[in-house]
């Protein structure tokens, strides 16, 4: 299943959102060597962790995390506006229709048949959430290896400007339409997981 | 967009045919600067699967060298593939792999047929072959200022072209990845690691007739295949890894 969370949480604020940020600090600071704020020692997180920004996020019955994304709205600061305006040709593409789509992560914990099945329910459950919302267009920062499952999964990728070279690898921002089609090529793709969305998470997060 | 890049992308996504894609990449290496591309699985090229990509204007004096010196079962450029997950010049293989003296021979026996030197993209995704895109040339002397991150790029479309071609051509290759229990997943961990039903039994803590029941459930789920090439289908797919297999 997967949690909507609207809005991240002070670190003790919420034990599934707590292990998503170690997750995220496993991955992307330990593994791919970003380099992006880690608070007290565990957690990853940046100056787009704020109250605007929604959490797609799968977790064991353990709470422990297995994979998330994270929806940063475009009418605020995000990724593409303030650090990587420069690979659009055009403006940024903004709006309350416009959702940025980062941080897509899995945890190093999960074995190679889990990984695949918790990206598609990941994918197929922000696209869900995404129609349901009014959202019309994700966009991101990929670089190549990303931008190469975005494709394999069936989403069309329209990039926003030629790609260039950032440390080494290929990076590029891109646009990604949400609607019927998109369902309709993922389905094709193999990749639709028929989303159970569940926003108790999100519910649990307000409550707190 | 560099026109190239946008062009070429139009090209590959409006591709009905392999054939087309042959057109459009033949078009965009010469307007980038390189010679020659490849882009493909990494197969047995003597008898490659029917859902393998395999599109290259390698001249063909080379490929029959390749092929007839079987100079493709151990390739340094596709062997160094491995080890990135991003680009590199074929000229800097030597950083990625320690290049055998029969690797440097396999280098310079390509040089004579105009590739000289060149630039490899390896393209991986779960549940599919191994796959790289290549652009070559003499020397990159003449490539294009943003030439490599556009080659990057446009391998990254490449790949979804033909996977979009060979779907419709070859429906049913696509199969999903069974979903296996816990204890069957070790069971088949062990299998691999050439254990017999007795040996997974002691290992797992259960009863032989329990181990065998485990690795049978495997195999049905896989459509009853020989252990062998279960193990071999359980790898592609990522049901297992070569980690889980090796670590002691």
């Amino acid at each position: 299943m997967i949690q909507v969370f609207v809005g991240c949480q002070p670190p003790g604020g919420n034990a599934i959102l707590d292990n998503m940020h170690r997750d995220r600090k496993r991955v992307f600071v330990d593994l791919r060597r970003w380099d992006v704020p880690v608070i007290e020692g565990e957690f990853e997180r940046d100056e787009f962790d704020t109250p605007h920004a929604i959490y797609l996020v799968s977790a064991g019955t353990d709470g422990l995390h297995q994979g998330s994304f994270r929806l940063l709205p475009t009418d605020r600061p995000h990724l593409m506006s303030e650090l990587f305006a420069d690979l659009c040709d055009g403006a940024v593409p903004r709006g309350p229709d416009v959702a940025e789509i980062t941080r897509g992560c899995l945890s190093p914990s999960l074995r190679a048949a889990e990984r695949l099945r918790v990206r598609n329910a990941l994918i197929s459950a922000a696209m869900q959430f995404a129609m349901a919302n009014g959202f019309r267009y994700f966009t991101g920062v990929a670089d190549s290896g990303w931008l190469t499952q975005l494709l394999s999964m069936g989403w069309t990728c329209e990039l926003l400007g030629t790609p260039r070279m950032i440390e080494g690898i290929t990076t590029g921002a891109i646009r990604i339409p949400v609607g019927p089609e998109t369902v309709t090529h993922l389905k094709n793709a193999g990749t639709w997981i028929e989303p159970q969305l569940s926003f108790a998470g999100a519910a649990a997060a307000l409550a707190a | 967009m560099h026109h190239v890049l946008a062009n070429t992308i139009d090209g590959l996504l409006g591709a009905k045919e392999i054939d087309d894609l042959r057109d459009v990449l033949e078009a965009a290496t010469h307007d980038l600067g390189f010679k020659y591309y490849a882009i493909g699985h990494h197969v047995n090229l003597i008898g490659p699967p029917v859902d393998a990509l395999g599109l290259s204007n390698y001249p063909a004096s080379w490929a029959d060298e390749a092929l007839s010196e079987r100079y493709f079962l151990h390739d340094p450029i596709h062997r160094a593939s491995i080890h990135t997950a991003t680009g590199f010049r074929w000229s800097e293989a030597g950083d990625l792999i320690h290049l055998f003296p029969r690797d440097k021979e396999i280098l310079a026996a390509a040089r004579p047929h105009g590739l000289g030197d060149g630039y490899t993209v390896p393209v991986h995704v779960p549940g599919e072959y191994r796959g790289t895109c290549s652009f070559g040339a003499p020397t990159l002397d003449h490539i294009i200022a943003t030439a490599l991150p556009i080659a990057t790029t446009i391998g990254a479309y490449a790949f979804e072209a033909g996977r979009r071609i060979l779907r419709r051509t070859h429906p049913g290759q696509n199969r999903p990845v069974p979903p296996l229990t816990e204890r069957q997943r070790d069971a088949l961990v062990l299998v691999a690691r050439g254990k017999g039903d007795p040996e997974i039994g002691q290992q797992l803590g259960i009863a032989r007739s329990t181990a065998h029941e485990h690795v049978e459930n495997v195999r049905r789920a896989y459509g009853n295949p020989q252990r062998t090439f279960l193990i071999a289908r359980a790898l592609f797919d990522g049901q297992i890894t070569f980690g889980e297999i090796f670590r002691s």
